[in-house]
């Protein structure tokens, strides 16, 4: 997928004023987030489990490749093919190569954020090979030719409307009914055929487990149940870091991401597969495909202050519970991971220097470390991240921060470490603001700080500010204990 | 050390059979299963007959699971009019013939390996005898489980399911189903009925 991180303003400012999006994202909010809370406090020992899945998390990337080699032997033994891909271009042409050797013609696609980033569905189109996505949100942004706006809900910025006129387009005739219950029907009636015929099934991987090479897939749909039985080739693609150690782990992992993302106790279903089928198994696939995705995670696991945000089990819960996204959504931040994890792995998977305005994309309330499963430090990466673009510490060319910015902060870092400095600076402020206050009020300061005052006015420095009123209330004290013990004694 | 654990595990599930089918009745309706209750299996093919008649199943693929042998449910099926068969590639079915009956049939009717009570879950292993899609194809699904089969947690499970692993004997699908299939993706309402079954009924026997 080509990022887009540096249309971020422009796409926030179209999205605010889009009532038919702010109604999806609050309904982000008020679903996944608020079901995320209930959870929390109805599990018993929910902040343990929180440790320990970030305990297990950080065992296994701190020895990633130990379990990479395990989980790949175990594919293999299983009589499955394993393709370690660097790149979305290694892995794209491994799959369309592999597709065309086995005549395959049509292709069902579960929910595989990774294969958004390689933006497979148009490798395997331009190859002549026909890709249907089967999960019903990434379905309807197919058809509408975008890109997924949420990680759990791709498509909640269209309005059943919207919807209704993709689907009706689709069949050829418009449905009578927009409810949400008779599109997903008609959905449903749309996309089954293809769950029966199609030639090879592509799913992505929630977990995947090194002691057995096997492949967690957890869906509400089905539609991973069925891609991942139905066809004669299944192929599941996932990025490195979802390698988790043993199967006892899938207990713990799965019930944290799945309250984390959707505030349900468990989805309808949980998925285990491991490797082809048997050869006395009545259905099931004939081959199975493992393709192990690396597009710039080793930047991240080279890097000690960033290598933390592999731990991420893409639940979307910071998403769910960050003030920002909410107001923004998901395609502004040009990418295909959004809100506060995306603003952390983005700009190093894609740019530091063209995606520079999301790690300021944040308040640094701290809301997605709270939410966060696995207890990933995000606010404290967002300011590395503004850190490294202020000073240019990765790279001369990602510093963003002009002389004019730079010259001012020194005189602030001056100003405030220097007492006799900072009080006469207040002094000569409130001389100079003066004439543009009103009432001991400023509506409009000059620029570069006229951004400051564009949605609320700023003080005027007080006549005598609180440590002078201290002082006097200190002599005043002063004179009244000696008072006080000329009178006592 | 795995060995005495799983033992353990599944003492306790014999041990509060009782206890554990009653808090699995509450979790599984929670999560949206239609549950029945019976002690007697003859009841449960009764119940079962109740259901097709109310859906107006006219054909059912079945699983090759043991308690088949204990619920007379085929039978019951049959002698009422409903062409009930076993999802097999045995005989004169072909795998493309078995995948059309999947994908035509009305309803599937499977046994269990297990269930989780912490969750409302059955948990399914695909083998010889037990195809993948006679749980997920057709509209409805009705699982059948006996006295004993439930386990209290996820950790138990898998804790089996790694002594399967270590023993050679893990299943290359194990599903974890918890109710009908769903979706919240238009307008973040949840509609019940995509891709996988749109109702699901869990009939527990003992």
């Amino acid at each position: 997928m080509k990022p887009r991180t540096a249309e971020f303003k422009k796409t926030a400012s179209r999205t605010l004023r889009d009532p038919q999006i702010q109604r999806g994202l609050e309904a982000v909010y008020s679903n996944f987030h608020v079901g995320r809370q209930r959870q929390a406090v109805a599990t018993p020992n929910w902040e343990d489990q929180q440790d320990r899945g970030r305990a297990i998390k950080a065992h296994t990337i701190a020895n990633l490749d130990h379990y990479l080699a395990m989980l790949a032997d175990n594919v293999e033994s299983n009589g499955g093919h394993v393709f370690f891909a660097t790149d979305a271009e290694e892995a794209n042409r491994y799959l369309v190569d592999m597709a065309l050797d086995r005549r395959v013609e049509s292709v069902i696609k579960s929910k595989s954020m990774v294969s958004e980033e390689m933006g497979l569905a148009r490798e395997f189109e331009s190859a002549g090979i026909k890709t249907l996505e089967t999960d019903l949100g990434e379905y309807i942004i197919q058809l509408a030719g975008e890109t997924p706006s949420h990680l759990i809900a791709p498509a909640i910025h269209k309005s059943s409307d919207q919807i209704a006129t993709l689907l009706g387009v689709e069949a050829g005739e418009m449905s009578k009914s927009k409810s949400p219950e008779d599109l997903t029907r008609l959905a449903r009636t749309q996309l089954r055929p293809h769950f029966e015929r199609a030639d090879m099934g592509i799913t992505g991987v929630n977990f995947a487990v090194a002691e057995t090479g096997s492949v967690v897939i957890v869906t509400n749909e089905g539609n991973g149940r069925l891609g991942t039985a139905s066809p004669r080739i299944h192929v599941a693609i996932m990025g490195m870091e979802k390698v988790i150690p043993s199967v006892q782990d899938l207990a713990l992992f799965l019930r944290i991401l799945i309250r984390s993302a959707t505030g349900q106790p468990i989805s309808s279903y949980v998925n285990m597969v491991t490797g082809p089928r048997r050869s006395d198994e009545d259905d099931g696939p004939e081959e199975f495909h493992l393709v192990i995705v690396d597009n710039g995670r080793t930047r991240l696991l080279a890097d000690p202050e960033l290598r933390e945000s592999l731990y991420c089990i893409r639940c979307g819960a910071c998403l769910n519970s960050c003030p920002v996204y909410r107001k923004v959504g998901g395609h502004s931040y040009g990418y295909v991971y959004p809100g506060p994890i995306g603003a952390v792995i983005t700009p190093i998977l894609t740019g530091l220097r063209e995606g520079k305005d999301l790690p300021f994309a944040s308040t640094l309330c701290g809301a997605c470390r709270e939410a966060c499963p696995v207890k990933i430090d995000i606010p404290r990466m967002l300011l590395n991240l503004r850190s490294r673009l202020a000073d240019g510490s990765t790279t001369g060319t990602d510093r963003i921060s002009g002389r004019l910015e730079r010259i001012l902060w020194t005189l602030w870092r001056l100003g405030m470490t220097n007492l006799r400095l900072y009080r006469m600076a207040s002094k000569i402020g409130r001389y100079l603001l003066l004439p543009v206050s009103r009432r001991g009020w400023i509506r409009r300061m000059v620029p570069p700080f006229s951004g400051w005052t564009l949605s609320r006015d700023f003080p005027l420095p007080a006549r005598r500010p609180f440590s002078q009123l201290r002082r006097d209330l200190d002599e005043l004290d002063h004179e009244d204990n000696s008072c006080h013990d000329r009178v006592t004694r | 050390m795995i060995e005495i654990t799983a033992a353990k595990v599944l003492e306790e599930a014999q041990r509060k059979s009782k206890a554990l089918f009653d808090e699995l009745a509450s979790s599984a309706s929670t999560m949206g299963w239609n549950v029945h209750r019976t002690v007697f299996p003859d009841q449960a093919a009764g119940i079962l007959l109740d259901i097709c008649q109310s859906a107006n199943i006219s054909t059912a693929l079945y699983s090759n699971h043991p308690v088949f042998c204990r619920v007379p449910a085929i039978a019951t099926l049959v002698s009422n009019g409903i062409v009930a068969s076993l999802a097999e590639t045995a005989g004169d079915r072909s795998r493309a013939e078995l995948k059309a009956a999947e994908f035509s049939s009305d309803l599937g009717i499977t046994g269990v390996e297990w269930a989780i009570a912490e969750t409302g879950t059955i948990v399914l292993h695909a083998r010889n005898g037990v195809p993948r899609l006679v749980s997920v194809a057709p509209e409805r699904h009705i699982a059948l489980v006996e006295l004993g089969q439930v386990l209290s947690s996820l950790e138990d499970l898998f804790l089996i399911e790694r002594l399967e692993h270590m023993s050679g004997r893990l299943s290359t699908s194990v599903n974890l189903v918890s109710g009908p299939s769903k979706t919240g993706d238009i307008g973040g309402k949840i509609v019940e009925g995509i891709h996988g079954p749109l109702e699901v009924h869990m009939i527990l026997i003992g």
